[in-house]
C-alpha cells in the first residue's frame, strides 16, 4: 500500500481527470460549471428505511452534501451506514423520505435516468466487489465501458490511473491474485476512473492497518481536491476524528452529534 | 469503434464467468436434434401420405381371369386404350405378377400351376376423370368375370392416424423449443442469482438495463447457435448413417404401386436424403430458431430481474 500511494501525485491525477473531461473543456472550468449548475450534490430529507416487518434501520435521516465537500459517516457496526450509502447510491429505495441527487428527486426518475445518475457516482464497496475473473485493467475500465467510451480512451486512461495508484505492473493480473490492499486500490481506481462528481466509500480503511487507512484517506483527499465530493463511511470513530472533515454520526439509524459519539 | 456509446456498452460489458456455457449448448443441441428430426419426420410422413394418395387415386387395377383367351384379352386392352380418362394401360407379364406375389407365396411356389389372374395396370390423369361404372359395364360385356379395383383415397382411419402422428410430432417440436427457452432462462437466472454477480455490479455502476440485458441476450444467442449447430450436425449424421430419413416413418409402398408409382411414393426427403433442400431449411430454421429463442428468453428474464432491482 505504501508503495502504491507513494507514487500517487495530484498532478498526475489531474492529468488523468483532464483526459476523461469533456473535450475542449478545462477541468476547473468544467467543475465550476457543474458546481454552478447544481449547488447541492445530495440532499436527504427525513429518510427512513425498514426491511420488511423488521425494526427500522434508518429513522428520519436528513443531511446535505455540498459540492467539493469531504465528509465522514461514522457509526458502530449495524448503525445503518451501509444502508444509508445504498440509498444515496440508488441501490436501495428509502421506505420514506425524499432523496435529491444532483438536483433531481430520485423518486421521480425513470430507470434510465437513475442509471445515468449512478454513473455520476463513484463507489468503493465494502469488500471491493470486483469481477474476480477479470484483470485489474478490465475491472478499472468498467465505468468507462458502461459510459460507452472509445477503446483507445479506455486503454490510455486506465493505464495512467493504474500507474497513479501504483498498480501498473499488476494491470493484467486477474484480481483474484491480488492482495487485499491491491484489490482496494483497484476498487478506488474503478471508482474514480470516470471522474465522478460524488465518491462514496464504504469502510475502505477496514482491510488494512492504521498506516494504510491514513494513506487511503490522503488519497481520497487528493481526489477531493480536484472537486469531487467525498463521503467515507467508517466505524472507527476515533480515526475519523483525526481529520478536519465534517462528520455525520449514525446511532441506531439516527443522526446524532458526532462529538457526543466520540465521548461515548 | 462503430456504433453509439450505448450500443458499445452493451457489446463490451463483461459478465464474468459463464458457467452456463458448459451445459446450455448441449441441452440446446439435444432439443434441436429432436425438433429437427421431428420436422424431417413430418415432411417425410406428409410426402408419403400425399404420394400414396396420389398413387391410389390415379391408378386402377383390372383382374382378368387366368382362363381368358388372348383374343378377349386384346379386346379388353383395346377397350381400355379407347376409354376416355385412361392415360396408360400396362398388362403385367407373368414374371411381374410373380414378383408381386412372391412376398406372400414365396419363391418356390409354381405360379404356372395356379390360376393367377392377369393384371392390367391402368393410369388416369391427376383429376381422375373416368366413368368407372360405364367402364365396368363395357368390360363385363367382353369378360364377364373381370374385376376392376377402383382404388379410393386412403381409408379415413389411416389418414386420421397419420394426422395424429403429425400432431404428436408438432407437439414434440414445440416442447423441444420450449425446453430451449427454459434452459436459457435457467442459465440466466443462475448467473443473476449470486448476490455479488457481475450483472448486479454493472447495475450498481450505472449500466442501463438494456445494456446489461443485451449482453446476456448476445451470450445466449451465441450459446443457442452453437448448441443448434451441434444438434444440426447430429441430425445430418443420423440421416447419413441411416441412409434415408424417410425410412424412419415411411409405410410400405402399396404392392400395386410398382414402377413409376413406387418412385412417386418414395419421393421427398426419404428419397433425396441430405440433398433435399427442405432438410436444410429445417436445420437452418432449427438452429436459428434455437438461437433466437434463447436470446429472447434471456432478454426477457434479465429485464424482469433487473426491474426488481432498485
Amino acid at each position: 500500500m505504501g508503495r502504491s500511494t507513494a507514487s500517487a501525485k495530484p498532478g498526475r491525477a489531474r492529468a488523468v481527470y483532464a483526459k476523461v473531461a469533456p473535450q475542449n473543456v478545462g477541468v476547473r472550468q468544467w467543475l465550476r460549471a457543474a458546481v454552478a449548475a447544481e449547488m447541492v450534490v445530495v440532499t436527504l430529507e427525513h429518510i427512513g428505511k425498514r426491511y420488511g416487518a423488521g425494526l427500522p434501520v434508518l429513522t428520519d435521516v436528513s443531511l446535505t452534501l455540498e459540492p467539493g465537500a469531504f465528509h465522514f459517516l461514522t457509526g458502530a457496526s449495524g448503525a445503518g451506514k451501509t444502508t444509508l450509502l445504498k440509498i444515496i447510491t440508488l441501490a436501495e429505495r428509502p421506505s420514506h423520505g425524499r432523496l435529491t441527487l444532483f438536483g433531481a428527486a430520485s423518486a421521480a426518475l425513470d430507470r434510465n435516468a437513475q442509471a445515468a445518475l449512478r454513473r455520476r457516482i463513484g463507489i468503493v464497496f465494502q469488500d471491493a466487489w470486483l469481477i474476480e475473473e477479470l484483470s485489474a485493467r478490465d475491472n478499472v475500465a468498467l465505468p468507462l465501458r458502461i459510459a460507452g467510451a472509445a477503446e483507445r480512451q479506455i486503454r490510455d486512461n486506465v493505464a495512467e490511473l493504474l500507474a497513479w495508484v501504483g498498480l501498473a505492473e499488476r494491470a493484467d493480473a486477474p484480481v483474484r491474485t491480488l492482495s487485499g490492499g491491491e484489490r482496494q486500490l483497484v476498487a478506488i481506481a474503478r471508482a474514480i476512473i470516470a471522474r465522478p462528481e460524488l465518491l462514496i466509500a464504504d469502510q475502505p480503511t477496514g482491510n488494512g492497518g492504521d498506516e494504510t487507512a491514513m494513506l487511503l484517506v490522503r488519497l481520497f483527499e487528493r481526489i477531493n481536491s480536484l472537486g469531487t465530493t467525498v463521503l467515507i463511511a467508517s466505524d472507527d470513530i476515533a480515526f475519523a476524528g483525526r481529520f478536519a472533515h465534517r462528520r455525520f454520526h449514525l446511532d441506531h439509524g439516527m443522526l446524532v452529534d458526532p462529538e457526543a459519539a466520540v465521548v461515548q | 469503434m462503430i456504433g453509439s456509446p450505448a450500443a458499445r456498452a452493451g457489446r463490451e460489458l463483461p459478465l464474468g464467468p459463464d458457467e452456463s456455457a458448459r451445459f446450455v449448448p448441449w441441452v440446446v443441441a439435444l432439443m434441436v436434434y429432436l425438433a429437427a428430426l421431428g420436422g424431417v419426420g413430418l415432411i417425410a410422413l406428409d410426402d408419403t401420405l400425399r404420394a400414396s394418395e396420389q398413387v391410389l387415386a390415379t391408378t386402377l387395377t383390372l383382374q382378368v381371369p387366368a382362363e381368358t383367351s388372348n383374343a378377349r384379352l386384346e379386346t379388353v386392352l383395346a377397350l381400355l386404350r379407347q376409354t376416355a380418362g385412361i392415360e396408360s394401360v400396362h398388362l403385367l407379364e407373368p414374371a411381374e405378377t410373380a414378383r408381386l406375389l412372391e412376398p406372400w407365396l414365396g419363391p418356390a411356389v409354381p405360379l404356372d400351376a395356379l390360376p393367377v389372374p392377369r393384371l392390367i395396370d391402368l393410369r388416369t390423369g391427376p383429376t381422375r376423370e373416368i366413368d368407372v361404372a360405364a367402364l365396368r359395364t363395357h368390360l363385363a360385356a367382353v369378360v364377364p368375370d373381370a374385376r376392376l379395383d377402383d382404388r379410393l383415397p386412403l381409408p379415413k382411419g389411416m389418414g386420421a392416424a397419420a394426422r395424429r402422428i403429425e400432431g404428436i410430432l408438432v407437439g414434440g417440436i414445440a416442447v423441444a423449443l420450449l425446453l430451449v427457452a427454459a434452459s436459457a432462462v435457467f442459465a440466466v437466472r443462475t448467473a443473476l442469482t449470486a448476490d455479488r454477480s457481475a450483472a448486479r455490479l454493472l447495475h450498481a455502476l450505472g449500466a442501463a438495463d438494456s445494456a446489461i440485458a443485451r449482453r446476456f441476450a448476445v451470450r445466449s444467442l451465441r450459446l443457442g447457435l452453437v448448441g443448434g449447430g451441434i444438434g444440426a450436425v447430429a441430425v445430418l449424421l443420423t440421416i447419413v448413417v441411416l441412409g434415408d430419413a424417410g425410412s424412419l416413418v415411411q409405410p410400405p409402398v402399396p404392392p400395386r404401386a410398382t414402377g413409376a408409382a413406387g418412385g412417386a411414393a418414395a419421393s421427398g426427403i426419404g428419397a433425396n436424403g441430405i440433398g433435399d433442400w427442405r432438410l436444410w431449411v429445417i436445420l437452418g430454421g432449427a438452429v436459428l430458431g434455437a438461437g433466437l429463442i434463447a436470446m429472447a428468453s434471456a432478454w426477457a428474464t434479465v429485464r424482469r430481474r433487473l426491474a426488481g432491482m432498485p
